[in-house]
């Protein structure tokens, strides 16, 4: 294992809610799978939200398109249908949030998942003081993330349009030869930072709707 | 060394000033009767704000008043404080060059036969590019 610089990272977050549907007809058996549709404008690096194929472990998640999409394949980067079923399940569909128009890659100086722990409830009796049990309330987590403030530029008035909206965003970093970590969360606590002699700077957090995952 | 970008900022304000102005950077000049100023740059460090590569150059720009030997010091300092708060006062219109901090004016005398008396102002600088 060898370390890599960030140099050259990206992260993007979607800015609309407009999609582009398709139905798969079919899904390869392999590693990444890849699903067969009639007609499609992913490109590679696209994020897919997989939804309704009846295979449990594509639906309801967030993908992004591999470097073997083409017009009539989408191939899910990170998923793995080894094995499994190379039907779908009718009414399949993907809203796919390309680069153009829907994305918009943040300038940020500072990023930061942090995982929250599962957190327990004291079940403590006289003859056990420190008995606890999982609690079922459970959450993902935040994202910190910190720019420089510009009224100018069209990334800092979409991180100030999101934190107004409460709207869940669809996040894909780019990582050079690493993949990409894609998750969905929602803007807040949007602040400014106002030095007595630097940049005027602002951070923000967003809470996680569901564990970031690595895909690659 | 400072960037060009800084320079072309410190060239422009310092045309601003209303005292003469000569390029001694290289340059073989023959100097104005006192007073008269000139420009030297040094840089501190570049620093990486962002993902997107944006960088912060830091560094000093000294403006240097020369005056008349043997004139004593608050002609010389009457002039250079008006024309370093113009020049601490102009703003770049590219928006990239910050000047952060005004120094107090710094004085040399030389020992020996003193060919002109220097007063040394020194600003220190933000340039995002």
């Amino acid at each position: 294992m060898s370390a890599s610089n960030s140099k050259n990272v990206t992260i993007c977050m979607s800015t609309s809610t407009a999609s582009t549907t398709v139905t798969p007809t079919a899904i390869t058996a392999a590693k990444p799978a890849a699903l067969t549709v009639a007609a499609s404008t992913v490109v590679a690096g696209d994020l897919v939200f997989v939804d309704k194929t009846g295979i449990a472990n594509l639906d309801g998640k967030w993908w992004i398109a591999g470097t073997g999409t083409t017009a009539t394949n989408i191939e899910l980067l990170g998923s793995d249908n080894t094995g499994g079923a190379t039907s779908v399940a009718g009414g399949a569909v993907f809203n796919a949030r390309s680069g153009v128009g829907s994305m918009e890659c943040l300038c940020l100086s500072s990023f930061a998942i942090n995982r929250d722990t599962p957190g327990t409830i004291s079940t403590a009796t006289f003859c056990d003081p420190s008995a606890s049990v999982p609690s079922v309330v459970t959450q993902a987590g935040t994202v910190s993330i910190g720019g420089y403030v510009d009224v100018a530029a069209a990334d800092f008035k979409a991180v100030v349009a999101a934190d107004i909206s409460g709207a869940k965003h669809q996040f894909r970093v780019t990582m050079p030869n690493n993949g990409y970590i894609v998750f969905e969360g929602v803007v807040s606590g949007f602040s400014y930072d106002i030095p007595l002699d630097g940049a005027l700077a602002w951070s923000a957090t967003i809470t996680l709707s569901g564990a970031p995952r690595h895909l690659f | 060394m400072s960037s060009r970008a800084v320079r072309q900022f410190a060239r422009a304000a310092v045309a601003t000033v209303g005292v003469p102005y000569v390029d001694t950077i290289n340059l073989s000049q023959s100097t104005p009767t006192p007073v008269w100023c000139t420009l030297s740059f040094l840089t501190y460090g570049t620093e990486k704000l962002s993902f997107c590569d944006d960088r912060e150059e830091t560094g000093a720009i000294s403006l240097v008043f020369f005056g008349a030997p043997g004139a004593g010091d608050d002609s010389i300092l009457q002039a250079a404080e008006a024309a370093a708060a113009k020049f601490y006062a102009y703003v770049d219109p590219l928006k990239a060059v910050t000047l952060r901090t005004i120094g107090a004016p710094i004085d040399y005398i030389s020992a020996g036969d003193v060919p002109q008396f220097a007063v040394q102002i020194d600003f220190e600088y933000s340039h995002v590019s």
